[in-house]
């Protein structure tokens, strides 16, 4: 495994880290988009994890920050922040794509970096694959009774001490930075475009998205008017919390957005 | 190249060099006669030298002489004698000089009181003062509230009163003066000085400036402040001439001019100047006409260099000095002889007179390091007696130290290394910006170093959200070129963005013709105009857009809400207007109230009303009304990224490039583990307002942490150490930069502690450090037992699962031998093994409060710790995702780092 930095992007301003196969030659690339104002090493070292994990599978992949956050520049351009990420992730495929000869990319990344992955994907018919840990969620049939479940069990656990939740004083904390999903008939529109074109779909669920998402079958309910066919994965990691503190959890995530991966990998490598 | 006068060798005999900020004037013996002694004798030695000269009239020493014997007499006559208050009022003339000497020669106490003051005043300061007879004049004699028994026109003194010499019995430490200051509470207070005060007063400023016989000096002070002394009695006491100047003369330029022609020497305060240098550079064609003034002294205020360098211009053959001191002192406490042959780019006030001492001190009272900003306090033959009737004003700003009596000055100053003394402001000018203290005076000291401003206050306002904003008052220097308007002020901003901590920055410009002076020809604060809606917009770009669509005028009604304004254009950005991260919290809640839409702080902080709006629709699921019209603005600088190191496996970022070797460049050790993603936004911040400064920075990851290769738990501390001072090495290396200052943050603060040795740091600043690595590490497990029992409720099932080995504590994996030797760690001991300057920064929150700090830094004496009142959560679970928010962390900082070691 090889890593070395990069910048990219218009004005040079986009930083990365580009992780390669220390043997072979690459032929599938992943990007992975950054989420929040998180630096592009990802939660707990998540995303450097990945991107290693990835080396070892002979994936490509660049980690970049997205700009104004870690060490890449704002866009000076003044379009708004959805529009600017857009053009970022596709500084990072073309930057990616012209580095190695790649039969397709990837895009992955968590939360907000699963839906701006997931929006780039539409936008850039390059990318073949999409991996989403905790992106939205919309509830539905058998969330609720499932959910009352759920709490019911919790606050057994409480009563007995095992599960103290972390008060938040005030009500909440004040965030100045807060997420918005992405609204359902926008997921919709972009799922069937991306399914018609034939892209590989993967959705990872922890227990961060519960409030909306608590069982595996949830997403094909959610669009009760797609035929996902072949093309999307669902894995629901419901022990996991959202930004994988221990080293146990975020070794299961990466493998299991790893071997997909590795077999999509070898897909593309044997045609 | 121009070079600075700091950067040059000192132009006085150099004192050594000062590691603290304590400096003695020479010891010297007492400084002979009385001054009215002295004058005695100049009056036998040249008895027809003009002694002093008002307008056409004059008066040679003997006649001065004889009249003020006889002014002695009469008082003594009445009685009044050593100890009794006299009250000198007189409008400009001869008799000021006789009122003056015959006082002091019957031995009693001089009192001026000026004759314009309003009546209210005058009667409550002769209250103050129980005057044992009123010296006047006989138009003025009438108007004195005071019982005429007590007047004494010296029109009628008698002309059969003897003319010899007094004789009267006088003692040094009898009093000789009282001169009204005025106080914080609006109240005058009485400064009391007594005849070695006096002689040490007149005796130091005749000595250091070298006044002789063949000296003219003008008296251009009012007489009822204490630096008139200066001049009316340092003429009289060598043998020079005094001229008597009115005070229509003195404030109408043109004839200042011409009677700068005939002088040799002259001292003004600095807004008297400006006046006066302006008028004098656009009327002459050259300055041939001021050639034999010798010297030209200013003070009594910030003197701004560039008036100091004027002086230097108009005045070719002149030597120019600042003088630093106040009626507690009798003026003269340091003296700053400006340099001809360097540009003078700071406020040096200069080193103490002889016989002064003077000192920088803390708050504790300690003297202060050479370079670190601290109260001004001067003991010595000048500090008086104290204040008229105020016992306990006197016991407050008359203090003991060293077994000696110092005057707090209640400048607040710091001292270089060779002694030189420099004002950064005043301690009572200080206020709060949302919690954070600011110096006035600091702010206003970079105000006037911007480009074309020629004079700048700033004052806090409470605007109509009851929040306080500072507003800069500038007026601009009409002959320095440039645009005009929005553009020049905004460069105005600019300079203080660059030079400042942000929440320093004034929020508010307003730009004003000129600046109010009080009667004392300084600025009146009281006077300054409350900002208006012009003022506010004046950052403003291009021309108003009024809002169109529902939701703009929504947007703008919040935005004029939360910043009390009248009019907001479409091109306005929340912050450009004042607005900072507290006032967007509400303003997204507002916006969420009104229009159902949830804005991010990043979106306000960057984009324009228009943008904002923009956004609001598309969340609203509404098209836009306006196109999409992408707003420029300035990129930001980006740093450099590359893998340095033993097998290239660091991954560093460095902020700017140093090309001058003298410019100190400033390694960042950042915190272990999940705290430096935390901090990375702040340091990266920090990094760029650095390099901004001329200062590069190196931020970069351990190995096995951030984007370095490696993992965690192949790194011991040793491991870590080594990285340190391959990233200082690496700094040098690539800036080129002799002189390294360092931060430490947290874990990385401990780790730079005892790396410390071997870095050859010029200063050190600590960002709440890990103290003690045995708390540390249980401050680490007992968060992340808190956070795993949050989310048991997870893994109910999968309990062995969920329980992680001993050394990985929140996301990062340590190697046992790491966490064994952090246990062993501490940070006290390891402070004391440098003599580097360290600056710690503790906010509230941290595991390590001030106190502790304070503690934990006993004995230290090159350790100072700054408090800063806000909570970054680094030992709060609900905090453990959070970057931290710029929450004028950086701003610490860089103050930290900007004052000179």
């Amino acid at each position: 495994m090889n890593e070395r930095t990069t910048r990219f992007g218009p004005e040079q301003r986009l930083a990365g880290i580009l992780t390669e196969p220390s043997s072979g030659t690459a032929r599938h690339g992943c990007v992975l988009v950054s989420a929040g104002l998180m630096p592009k090493a990802g939660p707990y070292r998540l995303y450097t994890e990945l991107a290693r994990r990835l080396a070892h599978e002979g994936i490509v992949s660049l980690r970049f920050d997205l700009g104004g956050i870690g060490e890449s520049t704002p866009d000076a351009s003044g379009l708004p922040l959805r529009k600017r990420t857009e053009s970022e992730v596709r500084a990072a495929i073309d930057h990616v794509s012209a580095e190695f000869r790649l039969d397709g990319v990837t895009l992955a990344g968590l939360c907000s970096g699963a839906e701006d992955s997931l929006r780039s994907a539409d936008l850039d018919e390059r990318v073949s694959g999409v991996v989403m840990i905790d992106p939205f969620a919309y509830r539905a049939p058998g969330w609720f009774w499932r959910h009352a479940l759920h709490r019911a069990g919790r606050r057994t656990l409480r009563a007995f001490g095992i599960h103290a939740p972390i008060t938040q004083p005030g009500g909440g904390r004040s965030r100045v930075v807060k997420y918005h999903y992405m609204e359902q008939p926008e997921a919709a529109g972009i799922l069937a475009r991306l399914i018609e074109r034939g892209t590989r779909l993967h959705f990872v669920y922890t227990a961060g998205v519960r409030e909306s998402f608590n069982h595996p079958s949830e997403l094909a309910a959610a669009f009760p008017g797609l035929d996902f066919r072949d093309r999307v994965r669902v894995d629901f990691l419901p022990h996991l919390d959202h930004t994988q503190l221990l080293a146990a959890d975020r070794s299961t995530l990466v493998e299991t957005i790893a071997r997909p991966l590795r077999a999509a990998s070898a897909t593309f490598s044997a045609a | 190249m121009t070079q600075s006068f700091e950067e040059s060798t000192s132009p006085l005999e150099a004192p050594g060099r000062f590691t603290e900020s304590a400096c003695d004037g020479r010891v010297r013996p007492a400084l002979g006669p009385l001054p009215h002694e002295q004058f005695e004798r100049r009056a036998l030695v040249a008895p027809e030298a003009t002694a002093v000269r008002f307008r056409d009239l004059s008066l040679s020493y003997a006649e001065l002489n004889r009249r003020a014997n006889r002014v002695a007499h009469e008082l003594s006559a009445r009685g009044v004698g050593r100890g009794a208050r006299v009250v000198v009022c007189v409008e400009p003339a001869l008799d000021v000089a006789v009122a003056l000497l015959g006082v002091l020669k019957a031995g009693a106490v001089y009192v001026p009181l000026d004759p314009t003051y309003p009546e209210a005043r005058m009667r409550a300061m002769l209250d103050d003062i129980e005057p044992r007879a009123v010296l006047t004049q006989e138009k003025l004699a009438r108007k004195l509230p005071v019982s005429p028994a007590l007047v004494l026109p010296l029109e009628y003194l008698s002309q059969a009163l003897p003319v010899e010499n007094p004789r009267l019995p006088v003692a040094p430490s009898d009093t000789a003066y009282v001169f009204y200051t005025s106080g914080t509470t609006g109240q005058p207070k009485g400064v009391m000085g007594s005849y070695a005060n006096l002689r040490h007063y007149v005796g130091v400023a005749v000595e250091h400036y070298d006044i002789d016989e063949r000296d003219v000096m003008p008296a251009i002070a009012r007489f009822s402040f204490s630096i008139s002394l200066f001049e009316l009695m340092s003429p009289l006491v060598t043998g020079a001439t005094l001229l008597v100047l009115d005070r229509e003369h003195v404030l109408d330029a043109a004839r200042m001019a011409r009677s700068l022609s005939e002088v040799t020497i002259f001292h003004a305060g600095p807004s008297l100047l400006r006046g006066l240098v302006a008028h004098i550079r656009e009327k002459y064609a050259d300055f041939e006409a001021f050639s034999r003034v010798r010297h030209a002294s200013s003070g009594g205020d910030t003197v701004p260099p560039e008036l100091l360098e004027a002086l230097k211009e108009i005045f070719a053959n002149a030597e120019i000095f600042v003088i630093y001191g106040s009626s507690e002192i009798s003026c003269m406490g340091c003296t700053f002889p400006v340099p001809r042959w360097r540009r003078v780019t700071r406020t040096f006030v200069g080193r103490p007179f002889d016989n002064v001492s003077v000192r920088v001190l803390d708050a504790e009272g300690s003297v202060v390091p050479a370079g670190v900003v601290g109260e001004v306090h001067f003991a010595g033959e000048g500090v008086t007696q104290g204040y008229l009737k105020r016992p306990e004003l006197t016991a407050e700003r008359y203090v003991e130290l060293e077994g000696r009596r110092f005057y707090r000055m209640g400048d607040r100053g710091r001292m270089s290394r060779d002694g030189w003394l420099e004002l950064v402001g005043r301690t009572d000018f200080q206020t709060k910006i949302r919690g954070m203290r600011v110096e006035l005076g600091e702010v206003e000291y970079e105000l006037r170093r911007a480009p074309g401003v020629r004079e700048g206050v700033v004052a806090a306002r409470s605007a109509t959200d009851g929040e306080k904003r500072l507003v800069a008052y500038v007026v601009f220097d009409e002959r320095a070129a440039g645009d005009a308007g929005p553009s020049r002020m905004g460069a105005v901003r600019a300079h203080l963005a660059a030079k400042l901590p942000d929440y320093m920055v004034p929020a508010v410009y307003v730009e004003l013709e000129r600046l109010p002076l009080n009667e004392n020809s300084k600025v009146d604060r009281r006077a300054l105009p409350e900002p208006n809606e012009a003022d506010l917009r004046a950052l403003a770009r291009g021309s108003l857009r009024d809002a169109e669509s529902e939701t703009e005028r929504a947007l703008a009604a919040s935005f004029r809400e939360l910043l009390g304004l009248k009019q907001v254009s479409l091109d306005d950005n929340f912050f450009d207007l004042g607005g900072h991260s507290l006032l967007a919290l509400r303003l997204t809640a507002d916006v969420e109230r009104k229009l159902g839409v949830e804005l991010d702080g990043m979106e306000v902080l960057r984009e324009p009303l228009e943008v904002l709006a923009r956004i609001c629709d598309e969340r609203q699921g509404r098209p836009s009304l306006r196109p999409t019209a992408p707003v420029t603005r300035r990129p930001l600088e980006r740093p450099e990224i590359f893998h340095f190191g033993p097998e290239q496996s660091l991954y560093g970022v460095l902020h700017g490039r140093a090309l001058d070797q003298s410019e100190t460049a400033v390694l960042v050790a950042g915190p272990v583990g999940h705290e430096s993603a935390r901090a990375r936004f702040v340091l990266n911040k920090l990094g760029r307002e650095l390099a901004r400064e001329g200062k590069p920075t190196l931020l970069f990851d351990y190995y096995g942490c951030g984007d370095s290769l490696g993992s965690s738990a192949d790194a011991d501390l040793e491991r870590w150490r080594a990285d340190i001072r391959a990233a200082c090495a690496e700094l040098r290396r690539r800036t080129g930069a002799r002189r390294v200052a360092a931060l430490g943050v947290r874990l990385g603060a401990l780790l730079l502690c005892d790396a410390l040795p071997e870095l050859d740091l010029t200063r050190l600043l600590l960002w709440d450090p890990v103290h003690d690595g045995v708390k540390h590490h249980r401050s680490l497990a007992r968060m992340q037992r808190a956070y795993l029992k949050s989310v048991a409720h997870l893994r109910f099932f999968r309990l062995r699962a969920a329980k992680p080995p001993p050394n990985e504590l929140l996301g990062t994996t340590f190697a046992p031998a790491a966490l064994a030797e952090l246990e062993s760690l501490s940070l006290a001991p390891l402070l004391g093994r440098s003599s580097v300057d360290i600056r710690w920064l503790a906010t509230s929150g941290a595991d390590c409060d001030a106190a502790l700090a304070s503690n934990v830094g006993a004995g230290i004496a090159h350790l100072s710790v700054e408090c800063l009142d806000v909570a970054c959560g680094w030992c709060d679970v609900r905090a453990l995702e959070d970057t931290i928010p710029d929450v004028g962390v950086t701003s610490a900082l860089r103050s930290m780092l900007r004052e000179p070691a």
